[in-house]
């Protein structure tokens, strides 16, 4: 596979990638910092944004300083243009907005999930990557939920995998809530993300019956919201055979049992030349551009830029 | 898993030959038999146990050809959608105990005495281009579909659901596609042939 092999529709086509899973050291910076790395090389002009407020560390993924402005000062502002806040990065193509390992998110103003994606959405490059913190926060969501692309990281771990599907489904539910045109429907859902009804609503399945128990002629309008989501799931730190088996398990498994659509897209393997690397702040891509996790991740960056599954066909 | 057909529980289509049947059974059987790391952390053990042997019943079912047609032929009388739609929800989530067995439609087929087929999925008595398209659509296929299963051009199956005769190479030809159109929507294929070619105006 050459390396500059793009067709013109891939280089073409304007994406909002978000890197989540719920979990704290999964992986989701390290991977969103090397994935856009490599579509930057392949010629693709491409931004990084850390969205984890609070524990921001993309720049130190890329090796460099902590940038002046940062992504929560343009939230704050109320700004609806982000050129001037992505800072170059010594990469070709490549520039950050970046965040700072101090600030907390609380109190952000109205409105300010859609005017962020509006600013994300007007800078003049093709590729957004947005890394995403730990936890399944109000703020988490409604980052990933702006994203045309959600990728979930999960490490081969049932704790992982709980994480990422606790976080599909506060997506889901805040997704409904949003964009369903009727208050009783969102009161009911509301309720269910966080009271007592929680135990009950596990699956797709389950909130499309709530939402059926109020108004069931919203039904179809639900299915499409929940469907046209490109959700597609990463196993990184893959040790051995059980281990890459599980990316395509899981996404099995939460498309059988919660209804939810969801691609796999590859895995990455444990590979002492990430955090060596890092660790003299540089770049495993570029500092260990042979080892194993550098050509991982030029497979993964190609399977999520043609959206190829990897899941078993039967 | 209530309402789920043998071709879901397995995550295959249901036009798919045995040997796509017996690999997504293997993987199947991998997510519950308790190896697999991910149905720890979504299932518990009950659900794991549930569908282990819901995959084994489904399996049993789909690999024996008999079986499956006499299945096939239920799924066609239900109108049930038979095709597994994995992404399409809503989904079936975790098996609820009890319930299970009982509600899954349609009932499974005996596997010692196979009951007869029920009356609505055997081929009517008159047979023209419309019931072969009716018959096809009660299977959710789509004419390309009919065409990869019996490898007849789509435009010949097109005539054939037209009454197009003319537009056929020939009566000889048209018992041949008639044949392959029967195997693929598993129904007799000497009951089909003989009832449609009652009605041949063509060459
Ligand atoms: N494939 C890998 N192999 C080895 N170490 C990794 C790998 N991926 C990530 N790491 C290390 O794991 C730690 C957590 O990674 P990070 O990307 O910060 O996780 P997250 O952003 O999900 O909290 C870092 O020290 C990183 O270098
Ligand atoms: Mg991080």
């Amino acid at each position: 596979m050459r390396e500059t092999d793009l067709t013109s529709e891939e280089s073409r086509r304007f994406e909002v990638w978000a890197f989540g899973g719920g979990k704290g050291g999964t992986g989701k910076s390290a991977l969103a910092a090397s994935v856009g790395f490599q579509l930057s090389r392949l010629g693709k002009r491409v931004v990084l944004v850390d969205a984890d407020f609070g524990g921001a560390n993309l720049h130190t993924c890329l090796g460099v300083a902590a940038p002046a402005r940062s992504l929560l000062d343009l939230v704050r502002a109320g700004g609806t243009v982000a050129d001037e806040y992505a800072h170059a990065t010594p990469y070709p193509n490549l520039r950050l907005i970046g965040g700072r390992v101090d600030e907390g998110a609380g109190g952000l103003p109205v409105g300010w999930a859609a005017r962020l994606s509006t600013a994300l959405r007007a800078l003049p490059v093709d590729l957004v990557v947005l890394d995403l913190g730990a936890g399944v926060g109000p703020e988490t969501v409604e980052v990933m939920n702006l994203a045309d692309l959600k990728v979930m990281v999960s490490v081969p771990e049932p704790s992982s995998i709980e994480n990422v599907v606790s976080l599909l489904r506060s997506l889901c539910l805040q997704r409904l809530v949003q964009r369903l045109p009727s208050n009783e429907v969102r009161r009911r859902l509301q309720a269910v993300q966080s009271g007592e009804a929680a135990m009950r609503v596990r699956s797709v399945g389950d909130m499309l019956r709530e939402i059926e128990a109020v108004d069931p002629s919203l039904l179809g309008a639900a299915r499409a919201l929940i469907e046209e989501m490109a959700i597609t799931l990463v196993t990184n730190q893959v040790r051995d055979d059980a281990d890459r088996k599980f990316g395509a398990q899981t996404a099995a498994v939460v498309r059988r049992h919660f209804g939810l659509p969801m691609s796999y897209a590859g895995f990455v393997h444990h590979d002492d030349a990430v955090w060596r690397t890092l660790r003299r702040g540089k770049m495993f891509m570029v500092d260990a551009s042979r080892s194993r996790a550098a050509e991982d991740i030029r497979r993964l960056a190609r399977n999520l830029l043609q959206r190829a599954d990897q899941s078993p066909v039967f | 898993m209530k309402n789920k057909t043998y071709y879901e529980i397995l995550g295959v289509a249901s036009h798919v030959g045995s040997g796509q049947i017996q690999a997504a059974y293997r993987f199947a059987r991998s997510l519950y038999s308790g190896e697999a790391t991910p149905t720890y952390g979504l299932l518990t053990a009950d659900e794991r146990d549930q569908m282990l042997a819901l995959v084994e019943e489904a399996y049993a079912a789909l690999s024996n050809p008999n079986v499956r047609r006499d299945y096939d032929i239920h799924l066609a009388a239900q109108g049930v959608r038979s095709h597994a739609q994995e992404s399409a929800p809503p989904h079936p989530e975790p098996v609820p105990p009890e319930r299970t067995r009982a509600a899954r439609v349609p009932p499974a087929p005996d596997l010692s005495a196979a009951e007869p087929p029920s009356e609505p999925a055997r081929v009517p008595e008159q047979v023209n281009g419309s019931v072969l398209k009716a018959l096809r659509e009660s299977r959710h296929l789509t004419i390309d579909q009919i065409a990869a299963l019996s490898k007849v051009g789509s435009r010949f199956l097109k005539a054939l659901e037209d009454d197009r005769h003319d537009a056929l190479p020939g009566r000889v030809f048209a018992r041949g596609f008639l044949i392959e159109y029967a195997r693929a929507l598993r129904v007799s294929d000497t009951e089909l042939v003989e009832r449609y070619l009652k009605h041949w105006t063509g060459k």
